[in-house]
Formats: C-alpha cells, sequence, structure tokens
C-alpha cells in the first residue's frame, strides 16, 4: 500500500543571529509525513527541535526552506497545524477548561452556537475532563493539563499535531499513561503526528518511525520502527530496539 | 493551614505595632510631654473626627468626586494609550518620552497653573488626579502587553486569530494582572492629587478645608482631615483588590 505524503519540509535552514555572524540552528532538514504516520525525532536537548517546530507551524520564518502541507506551499500558521508544548501553563489561564477548548472550535462558519457546545462537551469527556470543564487550569494537575491542552488543539481541528515534548514535565506514572492515551487517540482519529522527545524509550514504544537530530540542528539518521503494536514498555522486543537506538545515538559525535 | 495561621499572626503583629505606636503617641500627649495644641492626641482626633463629620462631609464628597472623575478619565486613557503604543511602534516612539516627562514635572508647579487656565472649579483637580493616575495605568499596562507569553500569542495565531484578536482576546487578559497593579497605584495617588489640587486654590474639598484648619491653628481639625483622607484611600485600594478578585476569578494571589 502506498502511503501518501501529507506534509513535507525541504531544505529548511535557520539561523540565530548572535553578533556580527549567525548560529545555525536548523542545519539543512528535509522530512516528510506520510499521512496516519506517528514520526518521533529524537535528539539532545537544546539541539533546535523546538525551533524545528515552530517553522513547521509557520510560527517562526525559516532563512530558507519551504514547507508544503498536501504538496501546496504554506507560509501562515493554521488550524491545520497545532503545536502542543512541554510547558504546563500553555493553556488560557484566564479561561475555564471548556473556555479554552471552546475557543479552539472557532468560528468555522456553519456551525450553531448549540453544537459547539456539544462538540466541548464531547471533547471533555473523550479527555476524561468531566470534572475539570469550569475548573482554571491553575486547579488543575500536570496530566490534566497536558490533557486539556491536547483536546483544545485537537478541538481546532487540526490534520497535524506537533508535539513539543508534551510529557517530560510530568511525572513518571502520569507519562506512561498518558503515552498510552496518545496511542489510543491516535488510532481513533485521522491524525499525523510529529513528536519531538529526548527520551529513548518513549520514542520506541510511540512511534513508526524515529528521526535522530543532533546538536548541530541536523537530521542525521532514520530508523523504522518495526515493531508490531501494541507495545510492551517491558518487554525484549522493546528493549533490544531501545538498545540500537542508543548504539545510533552513540554514533554520532555531537549528542 | 499554616498559611492561615501565618496570615492570621502577621496581622496580629501589624496590629500591635501600630497599638504600641499609637499607645505612646497618646501617653505623650495625655502626660502633657507634647501640648495638645501642637500635637493632639489620637483619641483627641478621633473625637474631633466624629464630632465634624457634619461639617466635613460636603467637601469629602467634592474631593470623592474628583476623584472618581480622575481615575475614570484616567483609566479610559491609560487603557487606549497602552493598547496604542503596544500595537504601533511609532506611537511608543512619540508617547513614551512625553509621559516619563510629563512624570518630572512638579505637581506643585503644575496645580496652580491648572488652577490659573481653567479656575478654581472642579476641573483642575480632575486634571491633577489624571496626571497622578494616568502613569502608572499605562506603564504597566503596556509592560503586562509586551511581556505576553509567546506560547500563548503563538496559540492564537495557529487558530488563525487576527492581530486585533490577539491583542484583545490573548494579551489583554494575560495583561491584567499588571493592569491591576498600575490601578493599585493609582488609587493610591489619587486623593493625595485631588488634595494638592484643592490646596492650592478652591473653594471646597478637604485640601481647602485643611487650609481653613491650618490658618484657624485647629490642629485636631488638620488630624481629622488628614485621618478620612487615608481612611478614604485605604477605602479605594481595597475597592480595586475587590474588583481585580472580582474581573479575574482565576487569578490566585490577588493581595494587597
Amino acid at each position: 500500500m502506498e502511503e501518501r505524503i501529507i506534509f513535507s519540509a525541504e531544505r529548511i535552514v535557520k539561523y540565530y543571529q548572535n553578533g556580527e555572524t549567525g548560529v545555525p540552528v536548523l542545519s539543512n532538514i528535509s522530512l516528510k509525513l506520510k499521512e496516519r504516520e506517528f514520526v518521533c525525532i529524537l535528539g539532545p536537548s537544546g539541539c533546535g527541535k523546538s525551533t524545528l517546530l515552530r517553522v513547521l507551524s509557520s510560527l517562526e520564518k525559516a532563512d530558507s526552506g519551504t514547507i508544503a502541507l498536501d504538496g501546496n506551499e504554506i507560509t501562515g500558521p493554521g488550524p491545520d497545524r497545532m503545536l502542543i508544548f512541554q510547558e504546563q501553563d500553555q493553556l488560557f489561564h484566564w479561561l475555564s477548561t471548556r473556555s479554552n477548548i471552546h475557543l479552539a472550535l472557532g468560528k468555522t462558519g456553519t456551525q450553531s452556537e448549540q453544537e459547539r457546545e456539544k462538540q466541548t462537551t464531547a471533547l471533555l469527556r473523550q479527555f476524561g475532563l468531566q470534572e475539570a470543564g469550569d475548573k482554571f487550569p491553575h486547579q488543575l494537575s500536570g496530566g490534566m493539563k497536558q490533557r486539556a491542552a491536547i483536546a483544545r488543539s485537537l478541538a481546532a481541528g487540526p490534520r497535524i499535531l506537533f508535539l513539543d515534548e508534551p510529557f517530560s514535565s510530568l511525572d513518571a506514572m502520569t507519562r506512561e499513561h498518558l503515552q498510552i492515551f496518545l496511542l489510543d487517540l491516535w488510532k481513533r482519529r485521522n491524525l499525523t503526528l510529529l513528536f519531538v522527545t529526548h527520551d529513548i524509550t518513549e520514542a520506541a514504544l510511540l512511534s513508526d518511525r524515529i528521526i535522530i537530530m543532533n546538536a548541530e540542528g541536523k537530521l542525521v539518521k532514520e530508523v523504522e520502527n518495526t515493531l508490531s503494536r501494541p507495545r510492551d514498555r517491558d518487554g525484549t522486543d522493546l528493549h533490544k530496539f531501545t538498545a540500537v537506538l542508543r548504539q545510533e545515538l552513540s554514533h554520532n559525535p555531537g549528542l | 493551614m499554616i498559611v492561615g495561621l501565618q496570615r492570621t499572626s502577621r496581622a496580629l503583629f501589624t496590629a500591635l505595632v501600630l497599638g504600641a505606636l499609637f499607645g505612646l503617641w497618646e501617653l505623650l500627649v495625655q502626660s502633657g510631654v507634647i501640648p495638645a495644641f501642637i500635637l493632639p492626641a489620637p483619641s483627641g482626633v478621633l473625637l474631633t473626627a466624629v464630632n465634624s463629620f457634619s461639617r466635613i462631609a460636603p467637601h469629602m464628597l467634592i474631593t470623592l468626586a474628583a476623584v472618581g472623575y480622575g481615575i475614570a478619565s484616567a483609566f479610559a486613557a491609560a487603557l487606549v494609550t497602552a493598547l496604542l503604543m503596544h500595537r504601533f511602534r511609532s506611537v511608543r516612539i512619540v508617547l513614551y518620552p512625553l509621559l516619563v516627562i510629563s512624570q518630572t514635572v512638579p505637581l506643585i508647579v503644575l496645580a496652580p497653573l491648572f488652577i490659573l487656565w481653567f479656575g478654581f472649579g472642579i476641573l483642575p483637580k480632575v486634571l491633577v488626579v489624571i496626571l497622578v493616575c494616568f502613569f502608572p495605568i499605562a506603564v504597566n499596562t503596556l509592560e503586562g502587553l509586551d511581556s505576553t507569553d509567546r506560547d500563548i500569542t503563538d496559540l492564537f495565531a495557529s487558530m488563525g486569530a487576527g492581530g486585533l484578536r490577539i491583542l484583545f482576546s490573548a494579551k489583554l487578559p494575560a495583561a491584567l494582572p499588571h493592569l491591576f497593579s498600575g490601578l493599585k497605584i493609582a488609587a493610591t495617588y489619587s486623593m493625595i492629587g485631588a488634595v494638592i489640587g484643592e490646596w492650592l486654590g478652591g473653594t471646597k474639598g478637604l485640601g481647602v478645608y485643611m487650609v481653613r484648619a491650618q490658618k484657624a491653628f485647629a490642629i485636631d481639625q488638620v488630624f481629622a482631615a488628614i485621618l478620612y483622607i487615608s481612611a478614604i484611600s485605604i477605602s479605594l485600594l481595597l475597592l480595586v483588590l475587590f474588583l481585580q478578585r472580582l474581573i479575574m476569578p482565576w487569578h490566585k494571589e490577588a493581595r494587597l
């Protein structure tokens, strides 16, 4: 079966101005995402992963290179590509959880207010946030905040989700819980995911494909993740695969 | 529990210090160390304040009117100015130095000029209050708008919001804590502004009342006026705090 390319980035270059000279953050990055694919970018902290996601969502301009959705070049941000951050304060803190989600539904023409309310309630339920609907973000736990952030971004109706280490500031148990939750969500919805992480096990557990990024902002290696789903976090297959990944990472100086 | 306890003990401590201070003052006057016509005792001031309430009340209303009009106009003008300065770089470049300069001109010089230009009515007092209140509200609000978290504005942009929608739906609510900080400063200064305006020329108001009392060597009346001015200033501050809690229910730290 030939999978359709939904999103592509071609030769993305970005420098950060540092006095007279520019420091490269993203060096000639090209990548393609197939429809409904789950891709992880694995790399050390501070290697420009966050910058890459900001460029891919058109929130930041690259110095050169292009991005395309369905083969059409895009230049501005849009609800087709939503970004989830690591920080737990990404919810609009002045709005209740319900209003956060409701706001993201946007004003997409034909929907009546009643329908929007119904959709919000459905999302709250699907994300196990019924009780949290009327609470403000500061009253939620870390895991609930991240779930609410994902629920809100889905309300905007994206085709691609960019996730920037979304679970790395959570405690281990909540993190494992949310990893399973995200996989389940991905299985049930028509979503393409690009998930940035520095956690090897997380990448192995979640992805169809892993792209390794080095400290100079280069994509240095691609590894297909052929482990069958559902995957066992404690299984030998996964442990063997993480060992391979660790090997790959150690081959690349500058990681 | 512990936080509640700490807060109670803190309030207790404050009350103790204040009580000791006023007790000492009372003692010094009562014992005759300081004659009452130089410095009236706290009990005397309180008594005078209660007894002359009906005489002071009309003056108080005039001062309150100047404060009310002043804060309201300053708030509206400062909000609009901050939004414009945030949105348009040119406006910021032109207005910022003017704002700062306006704060360097001594009020004591400006107030008589206002009286010269606008007469002995309420207008020059309102202008002084505006002058005092505008700057802290405008500067604080501007800073709040400038410092909105980038993740938040980015998310709005991703949802397809334009610049104006981001300004009013994201940056303004995010800047509310800053706006209220400015408003608290403004509320505290506003009474002083109005009283200075009245002090330097007028026919009614707490400032006028104080000048007359002072000229009649009715020191206890001067202190009674001061008592009312302090009480009103504190009430204004509490009012702002109350409004903040009302408008920003998500904000945890709305305290003095």
